[in-house]
C-alpha cells in the first residue's frame, strides 16, 4: 500500500523534528491535520484490555483512550486483539461498544478507528483517529493511517531499544505511573474477592461505572481502605 | 517473452514475497531461481555472513552448486569470498585460467562442469551481507551488460535480507517492552495483595516481597507473578518471610 505523497512530506518533517521524546506526540498533532480528522492518539496495549495513551494530539484523544481502559472496551482494544483496523464511521448508530460509544460521543466524538501497533507476530498497541463528525475516512486516508502507524511503532520501538532490557521508557514510565493505584487495588480486590487478577479489574471497573467516577479514583479509594469489596 | 518483461514480472514476484511473515530461505531460493532463467547462467547461489562475520550457502539451484559454495566457504577461497571481502564485483570468465588465482575453488567447480563464475556484492551503503554467485557452463558466462542486470538482483536480495532482519530486531523490543511492562504491572498487584492479605500498607507488603525472594533466591518477579497467580497464598509468604528452608511448592 503506497502512501501519499503528503504523508512523504510528513515524514520528512518527522525526521526534522529531531527529539525523540517528543516526536510521538509531534506526530499525533501532525496527522490530525493531514489526516482530516479531530484527533490522534497512540495507546499502549499490554494484555490487551488495558489501553494507556502514551501520546495523544489533544486532551479528548487522550480521554478517548481513558475510557477504554475505564470500561474494558472500545476500538483499540478490538484493533488489538483482531490484529486489523476497526473503523467505526457512526458511533451513534453503532452497537458495538455499548458502554464506550455513549461516554465517547459525550466527549465529542462521532466516528472512531483504529489500527493495530505490531511488528511481525508482535503487537503492543494501538493508532486511534477520531472525528466530531460521522462518515467514513476520507479517500486514501486508511493507508495513510496505516502508514503512520507503522511510523508510530517504529518510534516507539527505537525509544525503547534504546533504554536497557528490563527497564521502560520514560513515555511508558509515566503511563504507568498513573497507572500504579489501579494495579495495587486489583491485587487487593483480588484477595477480598478471591478471584483472577482479570476478574478483579473486572469488578473495579464495575463499581467504577456503577457509581460514575474514574476507574483510578475508584482504585485510590480501594488502596486507601476507605472501599473493599465483598464476595 | 521478451527481457524486459521477464525482469521486471520477476521483481514484482520478489517484492511480492516481502510480506511480514515471509520465509527468508524461500525468498532467497526463488531470487537464485530467477537468476538463473533471467541471466541465461546455469546456476545461481547465494552465501550470506552470519552475525560472526562468518559466510554462510544460504540459497542454491541447485546441489551441484550448494557443494561448490561450501568449498568456497570451507577454504576461504573463490568469487564469493573476494566478493564479499571487496564489496566489489568479481569476475572470471575462463576459471581453466584461474587455478592459481583460486587454488581450492577453481578446480572444483572445473570438475563440477562450471566454466566462468562471477560473484555480485549484496551490500547497502557501509553494510556488507554477502554476495550473490553466479555460475556458468560456458566460458564468459555473464555478458559485461548484464552485470548491472545481476547487481540489481542482488540489491533485491539485500533489501529481503535487511527487511527481515528489522522485523526480528523490533519484535525482540515489543518483547522485551511488553516483558518489562507486565513485570512490573505483577509487582504492583502483588503489593496490593500481600497489603490486604496481610493488613499492611504496600510499602511494607513490598519489603516483605523482597525480602521472601532474597531468602528463597528467588527472583521478586517470579514471587509477584505467584503471588498473583494464587500459586503461592500469602499466608505461606508472610509467614515464612525472613525464614529459612525450603520455598513453598
Amino acid at each position: 500500500m503506497a502512501p501519499s505523497s503528503s504523508l512523504a512530506r510528513l515524514l520528512a518533517s518527522l525526521a526534522a523534528v529531531g527529539e525523540p521524546d517528543a516526536s510521538l506526540d509531534w506526530l499525533c498533532r501532525t496527522c490530525t491535520g493531514g489526516l482530516g480528522v479531530s484527533g490522534v492518539s497512540i495507546a499502549l496495549l499490554v494484555t490487551g484490555h488495558d489501553p494507556g495513551t502514551i501520546a495523544a494530539s489533544d486532551e479528548r484523544a487522550s480521554l478517548l483512550v481513558d475510557l477504554q481502559f475505564g470500561f474494558g472496551q472500545g476500538p483499540s482494544i478490538d484493533a488489538f486483539e483482531s490484529r486489523r483496523a476497526v473503523l467505526e464511521p457512526a458511533l451513534a448508530t453503532s452497537s458495538r461498544w455499548p458502554v464506550f460509544a455513549p461516554e465517547a460521543i459525550a466527549a465529542g466524538a462521532a466516528a472512531v478507528f483504529s489500527i493495530p501497533l505490531q511488528v511481525g507476530a508482535a503487537r503492543f498497541g494501538a493508532l486511534t483517529l477520531h472525528r466530531d463528525r460521522p462518515g467514513p475516512l476520507g479517500r486514501g486516508v486508511l493507508a495513510d493511517a496505516l502508514a503512520i502507524a507503522e511510523v508510530a511503532s517504529t518510534i516507539t520501538l527505537c525509544l525503547q531499544a534504546d533504554i536497557p532490557p528490563g527497564s521502560l521508557h520514560k513515555v511508558v514510565e509515566d503511563l504507568f505511573a498513573q497507572r500504579t493505584v489501579v494495579y495495587q487495588a486489583t491485587g487487593m480486590i483480588l484477595v477480598q474477592l478471591d478471584v483472577s487478577p482479570e476478574n478483579a479489574l473486572v469488578a473495579l471497573r464495575g463499581r467504577a461505572y456503577a457509581d460514575g467516577r474514574p476507574v483510578g479514583e475508584v482504585a485510590a479509594d480501594v488502596v486507601g481502605r476507605r472501599l473493599r469489596f465483598e464476595r | 517473452m521478451a527481457r524486459e518483461d521477464l525482469l521486471s514480472r520477476t521483481f514484482v514476484e520478489l517484492a511480492d514475497t516481502l510480506v511480514e511473515d515471509y520465509d527468508p530461505i524461500e525468498f532467497l531460493h526463488r531470487l537464485a531461481e530467477s537468476c538463473v532463467s533471467v541471466l541465461g547462467m546455469a546456476e545461481a547461489g547465494v552465501v550470506l555472513a552470519d552475525s560472526r562475520g562468518e559466510l554462510r550457502a544460504l540459497a542454491s539451484s541447485s546441489e551441484r552448486m550448494r557443494l561448490i559454495e561450501l568449498i568456497e566457504v570451507q577454504r576461504q577461497d573463490g568469487p564469493c569470498l573476494d566478493c564479499w571481502q571487496t564489496g566489489e564485483v568479481v569476475r572470471e570468465d575462463d576459471l581453466s585460467a584461474a587455478t592459481e588465482r583460486w587454488p581450492y575453488f577453481a578446480p572444483a567447480a572445473l570438475d563440477a562442469g562450471f566454466a566462468s563464475a562471477y560473484a555480485v556484492p549484496m551490500r547497502l551503503r557501509a553494510e556488507r551481507l554477502g554476495a550473490l554467485n553466479l555460475f556458468a557452463n560456458e566460458t564468459g558466462g555473464l555478458v559485461e551488460a548484464d552485470e548491472n542486470v545481476a547487481q540489481a538482483m542482488a540489491d533485491v536480495a539485500t533489501i529481503g535480507i535487511l527487511h527481515q532482519r528489522f522485523i526480528r530486531e523490533r519484535e525482540e523490543v515489543t518483547e522485551q517492552l511488553q516483558i518489562a511492562f507486565n513485570s512490573r504491572v505483577v509487582l504492583e498487584q502483588a503489593k496490593g495483595a500481600v497489603a490486604e492479605a496481610a493488613r499492611i500498607d504496600t510499602d511494607d507488603a513490598f519489603a516483605l516481597l523482597r525480602g521472601f525472594a532474597r531468602h528463597h533466591n528467588l527472583l521478586l518477579s517470579e514471587v509477584a507473578s505467584r503471588v498473583v497467580s494464587r500459586d503461592m497464598t500469602i499466608k505461606d509468604l508472610v509467614v515464612r518471610a525472613g525464614m529459612s528452608g525450603s520455598p513453598p511448592r
